[in-house]
């Protein structure tokens, strides 16, 4: 298929003609970028698997634990992870569209990503506000503290998806990154599904179990 | 919707990751163990539509489907790893007989509690402490 990036790509990767030596792909059998980009995300794999990790041992070790259904507004926050999903949607379809090279969608699907990104960021910090409001901080016990470690770090993380994304789009719309760069458009996908993928298993574990 | 380019339609696998997150939050909402249904039940049914949610994004999403060994070969032993650390962590705070960390009946701000493992051990203390009980 058409979609998996040639391994040795020659308008970036070709050495200079006068070091005849390097003229051979001594690189990873896939494209560069998307290698380090599974690196950097592996790395984020074990933090939050560490995070989630320790969750769950905490809580084990722990002799009761309160309903999360009566701290937490489960509600709101299964919209958001709607949200979450349907960025995750039109950030496929902005990959799709890079792949084309049909700028204009390219540019609304990044757009859209973005927009629903930041409400589920907006989302997040409003019930922040709330809790902390009703005394419900970080120090007040076991389940609140995992609970903003893990939301929070995670929070963390979209707001960086949504800032890589803004810059993402911005090369797009002033033609700074071109047809020939549509990769950069993939490795940002891959990240903000993963961050996706991320608020799947909190969202399950921290609001509803 | 079709995603010729991507070899899948991303439209379906998005239809439902929408009708899992549904019926995931139905099912947290209705088996929980203050209603009388074990907690087994619960978990076992909410980690079912979370791995099932996850694999979609990671298989589809993020393409890993059609990738080559090499990421894969990046991605999966770092889970692994992982549970390596768990497991070394667990035998010293979730198995210690010595453990107390009262979260819910003590710290609670609304008193509002499922008190997943005392319940159970108190109802036996009480069993045990009643005339005539054995």
């Amino acid at each position: 298929m058409n979609y998996a990036a040639p391994a040795y790509d020659p308008a970036i990767d070709a050495p200079a003609p006068h070091h005849p030596i390097y003229d051979y792909d001594s690189g990873p059998p896939v494209h560069r970028g998307k290698f380090a980009i599974w690196l950097f995300l592996a790395t984020e794999v074990m933090f939050f698997t560490g995070l989630i990790g320790t969750y769950i041992v905490i809580r084990m070790g722990t002799r009761s634990w309160p309903n999360p259904e009566d701290r937490l507004a489960v509600g709101i926050t299964a919209v958001n992870t709607f949200f979450l999903i349907c960025s995750s949607f039109t950030m496929v379809k902005a990959v799709e569209a890079s792949m084309r090279w049909a700028k204009q969608a390219l540019l609304g699907w990044l757009g859209l990503t973005v927009v629903i990104g930041s409400i589920f960021v907006g989302i997040q910090v409003y019930e922040y506000i709330e809790l902390i409001k009703h005394g419900s901080l970080p120090n007040v016990d076991l389940f609140w503290s995992t609970f903003y470690a893990m939301t929070g770090f995670h929070g963390l993380h979209v707001s960086g998806g949504v800032l890589w994304l803004i810059i993402v789009w911005l090369g797009v719309a002033f033609g700074i990154l071109r047809r020939e760069h549509r990769m950069r458009i993939e490795l940002a996908g891959l990240y903000w599904h993963f961050v996706d993928l991320v608020w799947v298993l909190l969202f399950t574990i921290v609001y509803l179990m | 919707m079709s995603g010729e380019n991507l070899g899948y339609s991303a439209f379906k696998i998005f239809v439902i990751l929408f009708i899992l997150t549904a019926l995931e939050v139905w099912w947290g909402m209705t088996f929980r163990p203050d209603a009388g249904y074990s907690r087994l039940l619960l978990w076992g049914g909410l980690m079912c539509f979370a791995v099932a949610k996850g694999l979609l994004i990671f298989m589809y999403f993020m393409h890993m489907r059609f990738e080559r060994w090499i990421v894969w070969a990046l991605i999966v032993p770092t889970p692994a790893l992982i549970l390596v650390i768990l497991f070394a962590l667990m035998p010293d705070v979730s198995f210690n007989e010595q453990r107390d960390h009262p979260v819910g009946d003590m710290l609670d701000p609304r008193g509002r509690v499922v008190d997943m493992v005392t319940r159970d051990l108190e109802r036996h203390d009480t069993a045990a402490a009643e005339p005539g009980s054995e």
